[in-house]
């Protein structure tokens, strides 16, 4: 459906995305994550057919955006950053411009306009002024016109930000309910709503992709060290720490700071992730064998966030 | 069967027009531009173009005369938001993504703001009834009048919309509209402006050039009752030029 090969995209001097490739397939949620300047909103516009490539192809639905822009831009629906809208215009009266524009044939345009106001729960602000809205209205109007002709591919830059958490998960939503029958591309600098909402997660850096793949992929490849966390009561350091150490597949065990007759560690397994879950047993059976009082036990997955730092900042 | 490709920039230049059109009307401005028009339009006629004092059941020196200064103010006024508002609130980025050419937006931009010049104009219709009242007026004139007033609005909208297309500073595509629209209206109307052309004179066509681009002479015509072939080629090609130089920034600002 949506397919980047090589593409970059210069300013002048500046590289903004250098040689970036990717697809996303129907039915496919793709998150762009990256820090501030790493080139996720550039891609999009070029995406879109706003900004021209520098070098490379990008084609919707096997049409080319260089040669048949007009064909791929009527299969993309696009919520560009900070929610562009009319303001002097009605919510009615944006989306009826919204649907004519996108060529929805006259006799549908109504049917479209009022599937979509249900849709995107717009219908109590309807007939309000854009202007009058609230945020969270507003990205739904927004939103509103980006799926107003039923397109292939939604390309939706930042979908909630500056949204409380209330508004932003009902756009989480509304977005995870789209993708059963859309391809859709999200940017976000947000790691948790990647999580949430993508099937695969693009880390973009600099203009160049530094990791690709599912949650899952990514802690394997960036997430090396899980972590358990243990928390004991009524024992010392001196007595754990050795016997810890030598549980199978432990590299390391760092002391956490402790309170009243409570002491925490946090042991760091090496090596595969399937490792994890032998050496939380050993640990169980280390503790049920000296009589220890375990307060807590847990193991730690590496969060996106410590992918993002680990990808991002090497 | 699809539309036909010019078909279907036609209907998308009416989406930017029925837009437009109603953005102008839901602004309280427009009505202020109205009043202002209409107040100056008759101010113009009546004390400065002392049309009671001539005696005569004419508009051509009293009233249309004075409409290129009344439209090298007014139509910078009207144009001035067309594309600095795309631009504020980054709504350009949405109408680029839906398809539009560069030349849609501008013409479906143009045309909105004409027909508000247009409009303005047609209210400066009961002059028509006052002339009236003094004596049977010649027809020929005023329709004329109005014909070419309509044409120099055109062409005087489309250098504005040029010029706002420079900046995405309200108050500046003013000023530069302003500027702009009262070059074209001076340029071969002023002795120095003839000097000039007259420097010219060893190159016989670059000298005939020059002539031939005096606004005001091209008015002239119009105002004296004769609707001429080259007046309107003058005025829809000085339109059209602003057009295409304003289609050609918007683009080039995006890459």
């Amino acid at each position: 459906m949506i397919t980047f090969s090589n593409v970059t995209k210069r300013f002048g001097q500046k590289v903004a995305v250098k040689e970036l490739s990717f697809e996303v397939k129907p039915g496919e949620v793709l998150a762009l994550l990256g820090p501030n300047g790493a080139g996720k909103s550039t891609s999009m516009k070029m995406l879109t057919g706003f900004l021209p490539v520098s070098d490379g192809s990008i084609s919707i639905c096997d049409f080319d955006m260089g040669k048949d822009a007009g064909l791929a831009q009527s299969r993309i629906g696009y919520l560009p950053e900070g929610t562009p809208l009319y303001t002097e215009a009605t919510v009615t009266e944006f989306l009826r411009f919204a649907a004519a524009a996108r060529e929805v044939p006259a006799k549908k345009q109504n049917d479209a306009v009022l599937s979509v106001v249900d849709r995107c729960g717009l219908k109590e602000v309807q007939h309000q002024l854009i202007d009058t809205l609230s945020k969270g209205y507003r990205q739904r109007t927004c939103l509103a016109q980006s799926i107003i002709h039923d397109p292939s591919v939604l390309v939706l830059d930042e979908p909630t930000d500056g949204l409380d958490p209330n508004q932003k998960q009902d756009i989480q939503e509304m977005i995870r309910e789209m993708s059963q029958d859309k391809s859709i591309l999200l940017s976000t600098h947000i790691m948790e709503e990647a999580e949430f909402m993508s099937d695969r997660i693009l880390l973009l850096s600099h203009g160049s992709a530094v990791a690709d793949g599912t949650m899952e992929e990514l802690r394997k490849r960036f997430g090396d060290e899980e972590r358990i966390v243990l928390k004991l009561a009524g024992v010392s350091a001196a007595e754990v720490l050795p016997k810890l150490k030598a549980v199978p597949g432990v590299s390391s065990i760092e002391e956490q700071s402790h309170s009243g007759t409570e002491l925490g560690f946090v042991v760091s397994v090496s090596g595969d992730t399937s490792n994890i879950s032998s050496v939380l047993t050993g640990i169980a059976s280390l503790c049920h064998d000296n009589s220890w009082r375990v307060v807590e036990i847990k193991a730690i997955e590496a969060s996106l966030k410590d992918i993002f730092t680990e990808a991002t900042c090497g | 069967m699809g539309a036909l490709p010019v078909s279907k920039a036609m209907n998308r230049i009416g989406v930017i027009y029925k837009k437009e059109l109603l953005t102008f009307f839901y602004t309280p401005t427009i009505y202020v531009c109205f009043a202002l028009f209409v107040f100056f339009a008759n101010y113009l006629n009546f004390v400065l173009g002392h049309f009671f004092q001539r005696n005569e059941a004419s508009l051509a020196s009293s009233f249309f005369s004075w409409h290129p200064w009344l439209y090298a103010f007014f139509a910078p006024a009207i144009s001035m938001r067309l594309l600095s508002e795309e631009y504020r609130q980054k709504t350009i980025e949405l109408l680029f993504t839906m398809r539009f050419q560069p030349w849609e937006i501008v013409l479906g931009k143009f045309l909105s703001s004409w027909t508000v010049l247009l409009v303005a104009l047609l209210l400066t219709l009961p002059l028509v009834f006052t002339v009236y009242h003094l004596g049977p007026p010649d027809i020929g004139p005023l329709v004329s009048g109005y014909v070419g007033s309509s044409l120099l609005s055109g062409a005087l909208l489309g250098v504005s919309i040029a010029a706002a297309s420079f900046s995405r500073n309200q108050f500046i595509s003013y000023i530069l509209g302003a500027c702009c629209c009262s070059l074209i209206l001076v340029f071969g109307s002023v002795a120095n402006m003839d000097a000039f052309i007259r420097l010219f004179s060893g190159i016989s066509w670059v000298s005939e050039w020059f002539g031939s681009m005096n606004s005001t002479a091209h008015y002239k015509h119009f105002q004296r009752g004769v609707i001429s072939f080259s007046g309107i080629v003058y005025f829809v090609s000085t339109g059209a030029l602003g057009l295409y130089v304003a289609q050609m920034l918007i683009n080039n600002k995006r890459k």
